[in-house]
């Protein structure tokens, strides 16, 4: 993805993201009792908030160029979605919560390791499957035998 | 009173290099820097989690250990963010703008060798304080109240709005969402539930930890999955990097100053997390450096001054909670328990009725930091080789890291679930060329600054002019219209001269 | 004010030579495995201080370690909650205290879990008075003097609390019903901040424990007008009861109890009371409560069991003359 110019429909999609979340915030704040300036409501600070994200959004949308500056970007510059990868990553988190709950620590922290790892095309079934092994005896060793870790290491149901 | 001081400073010095002692706050600073470089592993997890040992041991050589692992996980995270630009713990996201460059230039030894020198200049700092003007120190703290606290944290969220780098709306605008993000969970006031949809986790807001690792980490993942092999290729780090050279030794002695000051005032006010004082101390850098188009690209002062500002505050943290029973934050309310366990009470008298332990803890401050240092010079090897560790490898190990780290804060798989959505929601945001960093600041000012709003105006009846009258308060708002003003001229200013040309981008493998 | 300490005995052998309870015949298959005491807060609090002194010398009284697991987050209510969907069979029981159990059901619409049907008493381990303590903005000499003054300008005198809908926010309305008057409720996210305010002068008085509140009150930071106890604690003797200044049944104390999931069978509850009770009453144990103005107790199930229902009773009729409802 280039950064050689501020991108229009970036900006434009980007500015449409601020514009909706300002409005649900907004939206959602305005169900809680406002209040007045001595006894301010709950909803008062994240309403005002929605306004401004939506006020943000606009001038980011609207003026693509204005919102740029002379500085470079730097560093990552990863960009659009990895399918595989993305896969491979959100199901290991997945997977440890639900393991996690009803197998344990060991079986979670297998879990995890392995099925991040295939996510890298350059790693192999057998890749995944060691470094899964690997990373569940340091995670043991580490987290529940060293630092006593409040998790059990295999949980029935 | 100094003469006094320095007798029982020395009687600290002897009770803190007893055999047993010494061997107490080397492990403490051992396991602590270790643990610190685990993503998501930091000061209160890994206290919490060892806290129950020192139950049984005795009261002196339990404190050494527990403050050992507090400044050492304190240097570990920084060494993750620097090297790795995993925000290993919440305060070091700020670390990581600047640090990683600098590891992607060659220069990551000179950073850690930086962060080591301002965190025992800080640490150094922070002792003298404690030593010489703790009562000067609390009397400051009394002074703020919630309109002051109100008018700093207001100052330090227009001064960091727009830290990043890029389009300073597109900041404003993640400052907001940050902001929005702190209201989740109850409200103060009226114990009302925002933003929690029923679930009852959200109760207590969106967890620090699971937001920083998120934004920071998973986003990260997802970004760079099958795009990079080595996190930090062609990035050497040596041990002779490490010693700072003449020059940069004077680019970086302000900002370490600064840093420091900022953490001392921070660490004598309750309720100030070490994630604020970091954000507030690099923003403070930024607004203050004559080419703040520096920051972000590597720039020394960027590492230097949060860094002390961290290690000076969890030093001065201490004094309330040592001598008023007062913890700063979460993690110096476990110390609190654990000297309570002991049969130890904080207080006025703890300094006279304690004094082993007292002095010895300061004297153990400044052993733990000497040890920090010579720890490092056998462990810079195997910083190296995290650098040559594959990515293929690294992401999924890192991913378990973060798993566990942010389930053992609260022994909560829901908060594992909160990484899940900040990651995804950080590579969206990244991807549409939106900073990061913002929305951590935002998260942590914001609930600080709306509720101490609405006590000022509940305890003066709705009269904004509260803010104004206090004097303290009144000067921060100052600066903060001065700032806005200025950026408002700027703004206009640049609207009219033409767009200077970019600069290529450093190469990142 | 006077506040003595003991010197600390190593826990775990004070309690455990401390603990000579017999073994009880009809629970003798009980424990086999190890236990988990479940604390609905973070590590570190007075709860967990109590829950791992009490949990330890159980451990050794009963030969079978009593884990303690910290379960923290919305006040409380997710340990308790986890707490109460635990198999009933003795291996999991729960720290309770006054929030949890008896003023969140009057204050919160929904709560996940009923405080008595979900829960069957073990034993009240500990009472814990609240001092009422102004900071230095203060100048009234006596609570007579503060509610006078309060009376002459309501709304003004102000209160800081940890929390809206907690312990010490019903006991400043409660303190205010009393006496007629009305107090500026402060609130704040936990006791530290609450109480640096008070200490800087910018909120006028707190109720607070003497084991969070003892520091400050030595250093002269805050003055003690009153105490919620029955009688005068020895450690603060100059301290006047409510009792004493005519606020009769100014019932406001926290309390730390165990609880086990309902259902879990009786013989197994009286091997759990035996034993927690045994341990809260030794030395080691009641010594150092009674230092940091905590009182032990240990009681039998059923007058737990009573002491609820009172507690629930009279923190529901406070909530309700007070409108303090959290949706």
């Amino acid at each position: 993805m280039g950064h050689d110019m501020p991108h229009p429909v970036r900006e434009r999609i980007g500015g449409a993201l601020m514009i909706a979340l300002g409005l649900t915030v907004t939206a959602i704040a305005a169900r809680y009792r406002l209040g007045t300036l001595a006894v301010m409501g709950p909803g008062f600070f994240p309403a005002a908030l929605g306004v401004i994200l939506v006020f943000c959004g606009g001038l980011v949308a609207i003026f693509p160029g204005a919102s740029t500056t002379s500085m470079p970007p730097i560093v990552t510059e990863g960009g659009g979605v990895d399918p595989r990868g993305w896969l491979a990553i959100l199901a290991g988190i997945v997977a440890f919560i639900v393991v996690g709950r009803y197998g344990g620590l060991m079986p979670a922290s297998f879990a995890v390791v392995a099925i991040a790892a295939l996510g890298d095309r350059s790693n192999s079934w057998r890749d995944a499957v060691l470094l899964g092994l690997v990373m569940t005896t340091v995670s043991v060793g580490v987290f529940w035998w060293m630092l006593g870790l409040q998790m059990p290491l295999f949980r029935w149901g | 009173m100094i003469g006094h001081s320095l007798a029982d400073l020395s009687h600290g010095f002897a009770v803190a290099l007893l055999p047993a002692n010494l061997l107490w706050c080397f492990i403490g600073v051992l396991v602590g820097n270790l643990i610190g470089v685990l993503p998501g592993m930091g000061a209160l997890s890994a206290i919490s989690m060892l806290l129950p040992l020192t139950y049984t041991m005795a009261p002196v050589p339990a404190v050494l250990m527990l403050a050992g692992i507090f400044y050492g996980s304190q240097y570990g995270g920084a060494i993750g963010a620097i090297l790795l630009n995993l925000p290993c713990h919440p305060p070091h996201a700020v670390t990581c703008i600047d640090g990683y460059p600098m590891t992607l230039q060659g220069r990551g030894g000179t950073a850690l060798g930086i962060t080591m020198l301002a965190s025992f200049f800080a640490a150094s700092f922070g002792i003298i304080v404690m030593i010489f003007a703790s009562p000067l120190l609390v009397r400051i703290a009394f002074a703020f109240g919630p309109a002051e606290i109100f008018s700093i944290m207001l100052l330090g969220l227009v001064a960091g709005g727009t830290m990043s780098r890029g389009s300073p709306v597109k900041g404003v605008a993640m400052t907001v969402v940050g902001l929005v993000l702190g209201t989740v969970g109850t409200d103060v006031n009226t114990g009302t539930e925002r933003f929690t949809f029923g679930l009852l986790p959200l109760a207590d807001g969106v967890a620090l930890v699971a937001l920083a690792l998120g934004l920071f980490g998973v986003a990260d993942f997802l970004r760079n999955i099958n795009r990079i092999r080595f996190v930090g290729s062609g990035a050497k780090v040596r041990l002779r990097d490490m010693r700072p050279s003449g020059a940069e030794l004077r680019q970086a002695f302000l900002p370490m100053l600064r840093g420091t000051l900022v953490g001392t005032l921070f660490g004598a006010m309750p309720g100030t997390g070490p994630t604020i004082t970091t954000f507030l101390a690099y923003a403070l850098e930024r607004k203050l450096a004559r080419h703040p188009e520096r920051f972000g690209q590597g720039a020394l002062e960027g590492v230097a001054s949060p860094e002390a500002a961290s290690h000076a505050k969890i030093q001065v943290d201490f004094i309330p909670t040592m001598t008023l029973g007062i913890p700063g934050d979460a993690t110096m309310a476990l110390i609190l328990g654990a000297l309570l366990i002991q049969g130890i009470e904080p207080g006025p008298t703890l300094i006279t009725q304690h004094a082993d332990l007292f002095w010895g803890l300061i004297a153990s401050f400044w052993i733990g930091n000497v040890l920090l240092i010579l720890l490092n010079v056998p462990l810079i090897g195997l910083w190296v080789w995290l650098l040559r560790v594959p990515y293929r490898f690294l992401y999924p190990a890192a991913l378990l890291f973060i798993a566990v780290g942010v389930y053992s804060v609260n022994n909560s798989l829901f908060e594992v679930g909160e990484v899940l959505v900040f990651g995804v929601a950080g590579a969206i945001f990244a991807a549409l060329d939106f900073p990061i960093a913002p929305i951590l600041l935002g998260f942590v000012l914001g609930p600080m600054v709306e509720a101490n709003f609405r006590r000022a105006l509940l305890l003066s009846h709705g009269d904004l002019m509260v803010f104004l009258r206090h004097p303290i308060s009144a000067v921060f708002v100052g600066i903060a219209a001065a700032l806005i003003a200025i950026q408002l001229g700027l703004a206009l200013r640049r609207a009219g001269a033409p767009r200077p040309a970019r600069n290529t981008a450093p190469a990142a493998d | 004010m006077n506040i003595t300490r003991r010197s600390l005995m190593p826990l775990a052998v004070g309690a455990a030579t401390a603990l000579s309870t017999p073994g009880l015949a009809q629970a003798a298959a009980f424990p086999t495995r190890p236990m988990r005491l479940v604390v609905p807060y973070p590590p570190g609090g007075s709860a967990d201080l109590i829950g791992r002194m009490v949990a330890d010398a159980m451990g050794h009284s009963f030969s079978q370690s009593v884990i303690v697991e910290n379960k923290g987050g919305a006040s409380g209510a997710i340990g308790t909650a986890y707490a109460a969907h635990a198999r009933a069979d003795g291996y999991t029981f729960l720290m309770a205290i006054a929030d949890t159990l008896a003023i969140d059901p009057a204050v919160f619409a929904h709560l996940p879990y009923d405080p008595r049907k979900d829960f069957d008493p073990i034993s009240l381990l500990a009472v814990q008075p609240f001092v009422l303590a102004v900071g230095p903005a203060v100048k009234a000499p006596t609570l007579a003097a503060l509610m006078a003054e309060a009376k002459t300008k309501p709304n003004t005198i102000s209160f800081a609390s940890n929390g809206a809908g907690g312990l010490q926010h019903l006991a400043i309305e409660l303190l205010a019903a009393a006496a007629g008057v009305k107090l500026l409720h402060v609130p704040y996210t936990g006791a530290g901040p609450a109480l640096s305010d008070v200490m800087g002068g910018h909120v006028d008085g707190i109720f607070i424990s003497l084991q969070a509140g003892g520091s400050a009150l030595k250093a002269g930071k805050l003055r003690a007008l009153a105490i919620t106890s029955q009688k005068r604690l020895s450690i603060a003797p100059n301290v006047p009861t409510f009792a004493e200044l005519g606020y009769k049944n100014f019932n406001v104390q926290q309390w730390y109890g165990l609880v086990a999931p309902h259902g879990t069978p009786a013989p197994v509850i009286a091997a759990l009371n035996a034993r927690s009770v045994a341990a809260i009453k030794s030395p080691a144990i009641a010594g150092k409560l009674e230092a940091a103005g905590t009182e032990p107790v240990g009681s039998t199930p059923a007058a737990f069991g009573a002491f609820l229902d009172k507690q629930i009773a009279l923190w529901a009729g406070v909530a309700k003359a007070n409108h303090i409802r959290i949706e």
